[in-house]
């Protein structure tokens, strides 16, 4: 497997997601004509935000041969600590004011525990699946113990950063489209970046050849805990209340998000590019449903259906790749 | 060039099966230290913990889970990972309790349940080793068009009303043992002697301990693959029998939970994740651990948010003591 | 580092002994075993209830979450019996499953209260109370029909969750009541699993199809925030009266509710009895449990409609606006 080989077959991957995601707009456009509108392109990127954030973090982890299951516990964890920490609650508006301090807090807390996640990984010597499994129950019961499992409104700054608007997008936007781009500069262009994934292709031949491994996964840990805080704190911004259930299941439509855009859970090939898209793909897939008004019964079934097209056409594309070549397959699938 | 794949192979094959056929081997598995010291504290601490009403109720919630998660042994041996396994219970449960309700027979209805499940994981298995799907997004395709199938059907509600021998059957005894823990016992049987002394089941531990070595071994690598998913699936649809049976009850949402407590059977038991190490008993050991700390933690009274952080940090430095142990007695590799 | 492991490990052992150690305490008195379904901010309202209920009784609880696992309710709930629990109140997750279990409970002699969310056989439990979530729905349906007056109004309705019976309910009962009203669009009917930020998404997306939207059906008091949220965006947020206001209403009565109403941003809430209703449910366990039938067998208590105009004279019988 050459450099090469590897690059085109995430290109061919990027292609038949690209034509999934405009084989759905196209479908919703004829059935809703408010679909492809710069307004709902608006809404689509918004909505998008916390997911595309939270997949690049985990996009560098899965680059690692890493997987990061306590990201959506993160988020919880560090908003409840964030607004427990610089919050005040007024009994007769019911609402918990905030103060600038909550960012540093919150993402910084982010930080911390991601770190926390990959010393557990280095020191114990565990395997990333069941650590983080076990720090997402940890996580998770920590914020709910603050919270008390209490839906708690907020004010005060907290809420600007998920409200603010920037050339009439949403700031999360931009963030996340900042953010995207500060990972794939950092995989393609950063030294670090290339020795992460050089880990992650082959864990072995890269600490023989001196890599420092241990640093690398408390790297990849912390933006990933970083990026869960942010994601969390865009959607309570946006939202303007910390509920019991933030974060739960994120870990789900994250890894979705960065698996379906061709990174390779098994390390050594990543994709942020294909990460964006895939995000944009699963929330225009529920976007569009609710503009076309769908029985929501059916939301799951589509969900689950795009999910099996895309697959398929990456297999496709994978299978034209390999033409003439059954051991490559072979070694490949 | 495959003389040298061929003789790791073989060195794999026979360390892997002397261990796990070795007596002692039980006493060398991951997490039964914990489980062990688990059992103590818990009967000396919690009254009844060790009652016979208790240890039936465990043995309930045991069954499923170590059926559902022996299926998942085989997936995970290949490193492969199959997250349909909480949807497929779902949707099979759902189909046989209508079958069980309507003909007013629970074999018939068990029968249809195990076929749903062989059916769905034939299918799993056909596209992911004929069709090159990536595992992980067709599976979770499946997860969620299985779900949302078994929602459509019902509408979201139970399927109740089951005739009276399915209760009866699932909450009663066979020589003083829950009948259910007796069909878990005869299942982990079974498996474990197709994994260790058939020709087809020492496959999986070379496929999964190296494929490229196994491809140019002439192994039956995509057959062993598609086996994997056809066992998983048909041992979902056998654990959704044994909930149905044990609630009097199906539903859409039955399996929501079993994914995640069956990856942390799995892993908590030692299995690689990246496949070629494991067994049955591994797993087995790894189940009765989440029963039992569930279970116990749940008796305690604590809040089910100081719950969650007490069975994380248990997971973490469970796994961790269990790691400890098993590289100190089988040196290192 | 092998002995640091081993210290940490011994570390985690020896935690969760303490934690065992200051586990349970064995008592002679009354106790009555609770078994919640989930827990989530009107759970939490609900499970002060029942402790203040309980506590008045000069009985102790044991409290049990199935956090949406019907096979960990089963077993909570067996493991309640075995325990010798005086009585056993529920919120059944499974409403099907509830029956098997409420039959194995009172075989055991323990009575078996239903509360909140009613099994699909009522009489396979000692008592049930609990709100009535179709006439809810039916409530919000025909309020919604009176405030379009017969002119054309297109309807958000973010449904609560699909595999619930309380949600299917309210739901289902909204349409019913609709039915009738030509007028009245249901343009989007949005899967939420009771999580705000996916009504906030779905208010979103329904009002950047439909920016004449006219009203918006949250039948949970927290989704009131996500919606909110979008109004704000769009200008939208304003007092009912107000020519642009999107008529809401929302089922609950927290103290999110009745302060929405107090504000003027929705124009009906309706109410459950919350406190009530886990009164009635203790009373009637401990009776139960000393050999008294509950009459009536099952109770369903109505929601208590109020909204801006009348909030002041309805606040006393609101649990949210007292609390």
């Amino acid at each position: 497997m050459t450099t090469r080989r590897r690059l085109s077959r995430t290109g061919a991957q990027l292609w038949s997601l690209t034509a999934v995601l405009l084989l759905v707009g196209i479908g919703f456009a004829s059935l809703s004509d408010r679909f492809a509108d710069l307004d709902n392109l608006r809404n689509v990127l918004l909505q998008a935000a916390p997911t595309m954030i939270g997949a690049t973090g985990m996009t560098l982890v899965l680059a690692a041969r890493g997987i990061d299951l306590s990201i959506g516990a993160i988020a919880n964890l560090s908003l409840a600590l964030a607004i427990a920490l610089s919050g005040t609650r007024s009994e007769a508006t019911l609402v918990t004011d905030t103060t600038w301090l909550v960012y540093p807090i919150a993402l910084l807390s982010g930080l911390l525990f991601g770190a926390l996640n990959a010393a557990a990984i280095n020191i114990l010597r565990l395997t990333p699946l069941i650590t983080t499994l076990g720090t997402l129950a940890v996580y998770r019961g920590l914020g709910l113990h603050i919270t008390g499992a209490a839906l708690i409104p907020v004010s005060g700054p907290i809420l600007s950063f998920g409200r603010a608007q920037v050339f009439d997008f949403g700031l999360p936007v931009f963030a996340a489209l900042m953010i995207a781009a500060m990972g794939w500069l950092f995989l393609a262009q950063v030294p670090l970046g290339r020795q992460l994934l050089a880990l992650g292709g082959s864990p072995r031949s890269a600490i023989e050849t001196g890599l420092r491994a241990e640093r690398l996964i408390v790297l990849a840990y912390a933006i990933s805990g970083l990026c869960g805080a942010a994601a969390g704190l865009i959607t309570v911004g946006r939202v303007g209340v910390v509920n019991p259930d933030l974060g739960d299941g994120m870990e789900f439509t994250v890894i979705t998000a960065v698996v379906l855009g061709g990174t390779s859970l098994f390390g050594g090939r990543a994709s942020v590019l294909g990460t964006v898209l895939a995000s944009l793909l699963l929330t225009a897939v529920d976007n569009g449903m609710t503009l076309t008004g769908a029985n929501p019964y059916a939301y799951d079934v589509v969900r689950g259906f795009v999910l099996l097209v895309a697959v398929s056409a990456d297999a496709v594309s994978t299978y034209m790749h390999t033409r003439g070549s059954p051991l490559i397959r072979e070694l490949r699938a | 060039m495959s003389n040298q794949p061929t003789k790791q192979l073989r060195a794999v094959l026979t360390q892997t099966v002397r261990r796990t056929r070795n007596g002692t081997a039980l006493l060398k598995l991951p997490m039964l230290p914990v489980v062990a010291v688990a059992f103590v504290v818990f009967s000396l601490s919690l009254d009844g913990f060790a009652s016979a009403a208790n240890l039936g109720n465990m043995a309930r919630l045991f069954a499923p889970l170590a059926i559902a998660a022996i299926g998942l042994t085989f997936v995970f041996l290949l490193g492969e990972i199959d997250l349909s396994i909480g949807s497929v219970l779902s949707l099979a449960s759902v189909l046989g309790a209508f079958v069980m309700r309507d003909t007013g027979s629970v074999w018939i209805g068990a029968v249809v349940m195990v076929a749903v499940g062989a059916l769905v994981g034939a299918f799993n298995g056909a596209v992911v080793a004929w069709l090159r799907f990536s595992p992980f997004v067709h599976t979770l395709g499946v997860l969620v068009i299985g779900r949302a199938i078994a929602m459509l059907i019902t509408g979201g509600h139970s399927v109740g009303h089951l005739p009276p021998a399915a209760v009866r059957f699932g909450r009663g005894n066979i020589a003083g043992v829950t009948t259910l823990l007796w069909l878990s016992v005869a299942v982990c049987i079974v498996a474990h002697v197709i994994l260790l002394y058939t020709v087809t089941g020492r496959e999986f531990f070379l496929v999964g301990a190296n494929r490229r070595a196994a491809v140019f071994a002439g192994l039956h690598v995509q057959r062993t693959r598609f086996l994997a998913f056809l066992i998983s699936g048909t041992l979902a649809g056998l654990a959704g029998l044994c909930v149905v049976l044990r609630l009097g009850s199906a539903g859409p949402t039955l399996g929501d939970n079993l994914l995640l407590m069956a990856i942390a059977a799995v892993v908590f038991g030692g299995t690689n994740v990246f496949g070629g190490e494991g067994g049955v008993f591994h797993t087995i050991s790894g189940a009765l651990a989440v029963v039992m700390l569930d279970k116990g933690l749940n008796l305690l009274g604590l809040a089910f948010y100081d719950q969650a952080v007490v069975m994380g940090l248990v997971i973490v430095f469970g796994s961790a003591l269990g790691g400890y142990l098993y590289r100190r007695r089988t040196g290192p590799g | 580092m092998q002995k640091r492991i081993f210290g940490l490990s011994l570390a985690a052992g020896l935690m969760l002994t303490a934690v065992v150690a200051i586990g349970l305490a064995n008592a002679d008195e009354m106790t009555i075993g609770v078994a919640f379904d989930k827990i989530e901010p009107f759970r939490v309202a609900e499970k002060k209830a029942l402790t203040d209920a309980i506590a008045g009784a000069h009985a102790k609880m044991v409290f049990a979450n199935a956090d949406k696992d019907p096979q960990r309710q089963a077993s909570q709930v067996d493991s309640l019996v075995s325990q010798g629990v005086t009585a056993i109140i529920v919120i059944p997750w499974d409403i099907e499953a509830a029956n098997d279990l409420a039959r194995s409970a009172i075989a055991s002699g323990i009575p078996f209260v239903s509360l909140d969310q009613a099994p699909s056989d009522l009489q396979s439990v000692t008592y049930h109370v609990g709100g009535d979530p179709c006439a809810d729905g039916k409530v919000a349906g025909e309020f919604f029909v009176k405030e379009a007056a017969g002119k054309p109004f297109k309807l958000l309705e973010l449904q609560g969750g699909l595999a619930n019976d309380n949600g299917i309910r309210r739901s289902k009962c909204l349409d019913e009541a609709l039915k009738a009203a030509l007028n009245i669009t249901i343009v989007a009917r949005v899967p939420t699993d009771w999580n705000p930020q996916k009504a906030l998404e779905g208010t979103e997306n329904a009002m950047q199809a439909h920016p004449d939207l006219a009203g918006i059906y949250a039948p949970w008091n927290d989704a009131l925030q996500g919606v909110f949220s979008v109004l704000k965006e769009k200008g939208r947020l304003v007092p009912v009266g107000v020519p642009t206001h999107i008529v809401i209403v929302s089922i609950d009565g927290t103290p999110l509710g009745c302060k929405a109403v107090r504000e003027r941003l929705i124009d009906l809430e309706i109410a459950t009895p919350l406190p009530e209703m886990c009164y009635r449910a203790v009373v009637a366990a401990i009776k139960a449990a000393g050999g008294t039938k509950a009459e009536p067998h099952a109770e369903f208590l109505p929601g208590i409609p109020y909204g801006p105009g009348d909030v002041k004279e309805m606040a006393s019988k609101v649990w949210g606006c007292n609390s």
